[in-house]
């Protein structure tokens, strides 16, 4: 729409003033509030505002003092502060547009050459100040898609096909794993196609009896006479092409004449012939290509092997009726055992011996089909347990990159994510590429083989019938498509519908002495029955949605059995396809569609993770703010003196904190930072740390610049005790020591005692190795400072910064931190955000500061003579609230 | 009059209550174009800074607030439809300004995107296309019939009457109801 052009517009630098340069922003409201594009225009004499092409106000430039955006409910306005005072309003917009013209009041001042400062904004704002309205919506840079929050991965502009490579690259390393689960994948889906397979060689086999008829003697036809016997000219033609000699072989169309079919069928065997004299001796003699083992070229049977099995067979005692069966059944004469040791040959006997044969081919093909599941589970399993473990080290490799990357990024960064954020990247977003390499990506695999599989075998079967029965395969994909969509609609409007319910009730059951109290029963009950009603109407319309689907799915696949067996069933009686091969068609019909359903939804998967991977790389690609530079030099020794040298601060995108800091510390001196909150006291301090670095001027440490310090360094010589003491879990002692993990016994005890913290530790029942955190022991407030001075003191560090807790705590408790702090200022460089009143006085200097600049400095008694000081005010309400807590705090005796 | 902090802690009534003053005594005006509107009550003339609605969303002509410009409440005016036809003209016209809800009249198509439902309708402000998101939040039910809907840079809709609604748009309300 128009933003992106808008936004163009405005990323070009401002040009000079002069004729031809004007600045244009387009609203989509007018000012009687109806939604129109409109245009404000600033020409170099005029301020110019049309509605859908016609002006409505008109300024000229000199009337005009400065403009001014506000926010209402619904809507901005961008005004006109007139020199005669009146505020005329120039165009509005919605909250859509709140940034765009933000950033065109601080163009057109600048233009005007009257930019507003913040504080003049707010005062000009006083009497039009709008109520508080939720924060501004992040968009997606590229798509202009809402995202959750500033510097959330859009999902629409994920690259998919990136992060998949990148997420592939992780797998090099484990890349024989990876290909033997590409192996198994090839081999399960082989198995997979099998089973089907086998039930057509079943029918097609051992399973299949042929109807036998009677032979006809036709030898003595003459050739002219030959036309007759076949059923069509086609069958004629064909045999003619062929070479074959229709007196071998039997009709079976009407009055037994010979079909084209009959052609087709004899002709099927030929192969096994070497010549086609050899294939027409053998019908001759009744000599079955079943039963001979060809000589020939490939095994093919020659006239010779024919005549060879012949004459054998000519030996033994059977019953012509007996030899026409052997020969129809393909059963091997020399192997029959007649009934009675010295009788013939009968027809029973033959029957039985190819009964014999029929059980055995039965009995192979069903171990065969056995071992087929057997080894499908076998392997099934190995590869699970494969990309199981390969998922496993995978994610450990993406994991470990990440938590590397957490430990290395700037607080700049940990300020802008919230913990929970970060959290959940490293946990559930990992856990998700997990899923993905683990079961996503190879099922994908195994689909797309089974797909291909299944086509390829249906289509050399008989390709006319496997185009039919993917015909309806589009059909099934798009109805499963639509219904899935619609299913989730449902679900999820009875999921919150279930959740308002439980909200009625939890809330009723919790409120229940408001409900008494106010005697507001039978209002409860009405709201409860209200939003049972609506979830009732929710359930009711999922139910009508599933009692649709699965019959509809059924239906479906139905059809596609129709198709099957409509045209499937005609080839079978034309004989033309065998029944084994329509049966076939019909299971690999079925296997066939739960793939192409499954692969409908593959977008969705591959997006959610490529948007699980971007979140991570994220993270991964950010480079650190506060990064050593190259010419780093290191720090054995300090003598602790530290300086700001006009330092000014402001975190991202935001209002500067510290203005024009300039202080001089020197070694030793404990100096208080004093100021209301948001004076900047916590700020400065993180620069001296360097969390951050100033936006402008220098940090100095000895004289020189803390960028060019090693950061090791560097904070090794500072040491920090901060408001919130974070207690790692594990022992006192590991916690005391965490500076220092080298630390003796005897330093960490001469620490804690320095710190007043020994003898509460000596009164817990594991001393030193009392476990905390998580899952140990809670300290008290006091305990848990104390522990943070004895931290601090076995660091020993040059530099202390110390932001003291404005908690309160009981007056012995107190003595014992003012003791221990005493402790660990002494001789120390400290810089303090103080709170009591004793820091306050025992330091050399305090510093007063007010939004982000120094304002006085001086000792306590200095800054406390002057009148009407910031410092005496503070101390004033500070002895104000204090003094109420002393009587609080005074023991009953 | 009224409250105020730097004074020391001291709570005074109101000097105008709906108590005490009719509203035939109450005119609005705005004298100028550009310049700040004039309250006069009883024949005392109040500069106006802002005003804002108590009941913003349920009623909004039912109770208005009116602040001078420093920023301190003069009073809260009830029924404010009951006032003179000029005065309702100039309290309509801030109001409008300070409270833009536009009104659904029809929803022609929604179209949801991953977690977010583009909705394309017509209100009796134009024609307008805005996307909600976390519909359980920001499609609610207010009283009988009424809805409001908020969008994501924070825009709000109003539908007066859902029931009252053609059943195409209806239908595309269904299912964040």
């Amino acid at each position: 729409m128009d933003e992106k052009q808008n936004d163009e517009q405005e990323k070009q630098p401002p040009p000079a003033r002069g004729p031809g340069d004007s600045y244009r922003v387009v609203s989509d409201m007018n000012l009687d509030g109806r939604y129109e594009k409109s245009t404000l225009e600033m020409t170099y004499s005029e301020l110019l505002s049309r509605s859908d092409g016609k002006l409505q106000v008109r300024l000229l430039l000199d009337e005009v003092e400065f403009v001014l955006s506000s926010e209402y409910v619904g809507n901005g306005v961008l005004e006109a502060q007139l020199n005669d005072g009146r505020r005329m309003a120039l165009i509005r917009y919605s909250k859509t547009l709140s940034e765009r013209f933000e950033e065109a009041e601080h163009e057109i001042n600048k233009r005007l050459g009257r930019e507003l400062s913040e504080d003049e904004k707010a005062q000009q704002h006083a009497d039009g100040r709008a109520p508080k309205e939720v924060k501004l919506t992040y968009r997606c840079p590229n798509c202009g898609y809402p995202l959750d929050h500033q510097g959330d991965v859009c999902p629409k502009c994920v690259n998919v096909r990136a992060r998949m490579w990148r997420i592939l690259k992780y797998l090099v390393p484990y890349w024989k794993q990876a290909a033997v689960g590409l192996l198994l994948a090839f081999a399960l889906t082989a198995l997979g196609l099998a089973p089907a397979n086998i039930l057509r060689l079943l029918i097609d086999g051992p399973l299949d009896v042929p109807t036998i008829l009677p032979q006809q003697d036709t030898s003595g036809l003459r050739a002219a006479d030959q036309a007759e016997l076949f059923a069509s000219k086609k069958a004629y033609r064909l045999a003619r092409e062929n070479d074959v000699n229709p007196s071998v072989i039997d009709g079976s169309g009407k009055y037994r004449l010979i079909t084209k079919n009959d052609i087709k069928k004899y002709l099927s065997h030929r192969d096994r012939f070497a010549t086609a004299a050899a294939q027409e001796l053998a019908y001759r003699q009744l000599v079955s290509y079943k039963v001979i083992e060809g000589t020939g070229p490939r095994g093919c049977i020659t006239e010779r092997d024919v005549e060879k099995y012949a004459a054998e067979v000519k030996e033994l005692p059977a019953a012509p009726a007996a030899r026409q069966l052997a020969f129809h059944l393909g059963v091997d004469l020399r192997a029959v055992e007649p009934r009675d040791a010295d009788a013939q040959i009968t027809k029973d006997d033959v029957v039985e011996a190819s009964k014999a044969g029929r059980h055995r081919t039965v009995g192979v093909l069903v171990l065969a089909l056995l071992g087929v599941f057997i080894v499908r589970s076998v392997l099934s399993f190995a590869r699970r347990y494969l990309m199981g473990s390969l998922g496993a080290k995978v994610v450990h490799d993406i994991r470990s990159q990440l938590y590397r990357a957490l430990q290395r990024l700037s607080l700049s960064f940990y300020e802008r994510e919230h913990t929970g954020r970060i959290m959940s990247r490293v946990t559930s977003d990992t856990a998700e590429l997990n899923s993905f390499v683990v079961s996503g990506l190879p099922n994908v695999i195994i689909y797309i083989l089974t797909i291909i599989g299944i086509g390829t075998v249906m289509m050399v079967f008989h390709w006319k019938l496997a185009l039919l029965t993917l015909l309806a395969t589009p059909l099934m994909v798009v109805s499963t498509i639509v219904f899935a969509r619609r299913m989730r609609v449902t679900y999820r409007r009875v999921k919150h519908k279930n959740a308002s319910l439980f909200n009625v009730l939890s809330e009723s059951i919790s409120g229940v002495h408001v409900v008494r109290a106010f005697g507001q029963e039978a209002r409860e009950v009405l709201a409860f029955e209200g939003k049972s009603a609506e979830f009732r109407q929710a359930v009711m319309g999922s139910v009508k949605l599933q009692s649709i689907f699965n019959p509809m799915m059924l239906l479906l696949t139905s059809l596609g059995m129709f198709v099957i067996y409509s045209y499937g069933g005609h080839l079978v009686v034309r004989e033309e396809l065998k029944l084994g091969v329509l049966v076939m068609f019909n299971a690999y019909m079925i296997q066939f569609y739960s793939p192409v359903i499954a692969l409908a939804e593959l977008t969705g998967m591959f997006q959610s993770a490529a948007v699980s991977a971007e979140r991570v790389f994220g993270i991964l690609d950010t480079p650190s703010q506060v990064a050593d530079a190259t010419n780093a030099k290191p720090l054995e020794k300090t003598s602790g003196s530290v300086a700001l040298e006009n330092v000014s601060f402001a975190y991202e995108k935001g209002e500067t904190i510290l203005k024009n800091i300039n202080l001089d510390v020197k070694p030793g001196e404990i100096i208080g930072l004093v100021g209301q909150t948001g004076s900047g006291k916590s700020t400065l301090v993180k620069l001296v740390a360097r969390f951050y670095d100033p936006t402008k001027g220098r940090m100095l440490l000895d004289g020189r610049d803390l960028r060019e310090v090693r950061l090791t360094d560097l904070r090794r010589h500072i040491g920090m005790v901060l408001q919130d003491t974070f207690l790692f879990t594990g022992t006192l002692r590991d916690n005391i020591a965490y500076g220092r993990p080298e630390a003796t016994d005897e330093e960490v005890i001469l620490a804690a005692r320095a710190a007043n913290a020994h003898d509460f530790i000596m009164d817990m029942p594991d001393a030193y190795d009392t476990y905390t955190g998580e899952r140990g022991v809670g300290l008290s407030g006091g305990e848990r400072q104390r522990i943070a001075i004895a931290r601090a003191i076995l660091k020993d560090p040059a530099i202390l910064i110390l932001d003291e807790a404005t908690s309160s705590v009981d007056t012995a408790t107190e003595a014992m931190i003012q003791g221990a702090l005493d402790h660990l200022m002494k001789g120390r460089t400290t810089i303090a955000i103080a709170h009591r009143l004793s820091t306050l006085k025992n330091a050399n200097r305090l510093v007063v500061l007010d939004k982000g600049e120094i304002i006085e400095m001086g000792t306590h008694e200095e800054l406390l003579a002057r009148e009407g000081g910031i410092y005496r005010n503070l101390v004033e309400i500070q002895d104000l609230m204090s003094s109420s807590r002393v009587k609080q705090a005074t023991p009953v005796t | 009059m009224g409250t105020s902090l730097s004074k020391g802690l001291r709570l005074e009534p109101r000097q105008y209550s709906d108590f005490s003053v009719q509203t035939d005594q109450v005119t609005l005006r705005r004298p100028e174009m550009g310049k700040n509107m004039r309250l006069t009550v009883n024949g005392k003339e109040h500069e106006i800074g802002r005003i804002a609605s108590v009941f913003p969303i349920s009623s909004a002509m039912a109770a208005v607030a009116f602040f001078d410009t420093e920023g301190e409440e003069i009073g809260v005016m009830k029924q404010a439809d009951s006032l003179d036809k000029e005065s309702r003209r100039v309290l309509r016209e801030e109001l409008d300004k300070a409270y833009f809800m536009p009104s659904i009249e029809a929803i022609i198509s929604t179209e949801e995107n991953l977690a977010v439902k583009t909705w394309t309708v017509k209100t009796d402000k134009g024609a307008r296309v805005f996307e909600v998101r976390d519909p359980r939040r920001n499609v609610r039910k207010i009283g009988g019939s009424r809805m409001l809907v908020k969008d994501v840079d924070g825009n709000r809709y109003e539908i007066r009457n859902w029931r009252a609604l053609d059943r195409g748009s209806i239908a595309h309300l269904m299912p964040d109801m």
